[in-house]
């Protein structure tokens, strides 16, 4: 996330390359979104030769129209805005699953007087991993998400982008975004746990 | 305060509440206290934030010397017809 005034600036910087025809400005941008704008479309299109034709057409239409619409917050949302429709993304289900993604048998049962607490044996297992291990393992696990929880989390977590420039690029509430994103989190962290989880049982 | 007159299952459900800074401050202690007295939520709380914090340093891929090139010829033709009358 920038300042209001240097995103206001940055909305028509490729605009304006395009009037002085400066080529070094559009190559600043392209270098700065590129490799971001591909990351958002490889976590939802699985296929790497169409992820990137995903992002060269995004690129296409940003040159064909130079800025974005007055309703974006930024250049970075509006890019991204570019990309998702490139990727057409399944829209939010009318009643989307939210909560914490965990097995509701790992805690004590109603009837047991420690009901809702963790059950001895399903504490969650210490992670063996370096960071290398647990970056693969989240870049496998973003990969297997339903596309529109991928597409949140790569905005909110990985790209920092604030609840308005979400909302302009997924059309989605902000509530709904803090719903989604608790349940997107929790679905990575026990993909990362299935994969990294220690054989060592936690004391 | 009783670190355990929450249960583990609803304190998960406020993680990301928690992590996000969202919460009301004595719901804040209240968290925090059954998070130091449990270790299933404690390392759940861990692990979640280490998701988070790997996901923010994803490296970003450079563009490569052909994309770059198709896309600056792109912007030449854009530029061009831009300015064409």
């Amino acid at each position: 996330m920038v300042t209001p005034l240097v995103a206001d600036v940055m909305r028509q910087t490729i605009a304006e390359a395009l009037a002085r025809r400066d080529e070094r400005a559009f190559v600043s941008v392209l270098e700065t979104h590129h490799g971001r704008m591909l990351r958002f479309a490889r976590v939802v299109e699985q296929d790497e030769g169409v992820a990137r034709q995903v992002v060269k057409r995004a690129w296409l239409a940003a040159l064909r129209d130079g800025a974005p619409p007055d309703a974006f917050p930024s250049l970075a949302a509006w890019l991204f805005s570019l990309v998702h429709e490139e990727l057409r993304v399944p829209r939010l289900a009318p009643s989307p699953a939210t909560g914490t993604d965990v097995d509701r048998a790992s805690f004590e049962a109603e009837s047991d007087r420690w009901a809702g607490h963790w059950r001895d044996d399903e504490v969650p297992r210490a992670w063996d991993d370096g960071i290398q291990a647990r970056r693969h393992a989240l870049e496998q696990g973003l990969r297997a998400l339903p596309p529109l929880l991928a597409a949140l989390l790569v905005l909110h977590d990985v790209e920092r982008l604030d609840g308005l420039e979400i909302t302009a690029v997924l059309g989605m509430t902000r509530d709904m975004q803090v719903a989604l994103l608790h349940h997107a989190r929790t679905m990575l962290r026990r993909a990362l746990d299935e994969r990294l989880a220690s054989t060592v049982p936690s004391q | 305060v009783s670190a355990f007159d929450r249960r583990c299952d609803d304190v998960l459900d406020v993680m990301t509440t928690y992590l996000e800074g969202h919460m009301p401050p004595d719901e804040h202690t209240r968290l925090e206290t059954h998070i130091v007295y449990c270790p299933g939520c404690y390392r759940f709380m861990d692990q979640l934030r280490a998701t988070v914090e790997t996901l923010g340093g994803l490296p970003v891929e450079p563009i490569g010397a052909a994309e770059r090139g198709e896309l600056v010829e792109a912007f030449r033709a854009a530029a061009t017809t831009a300015e064409s009358p």
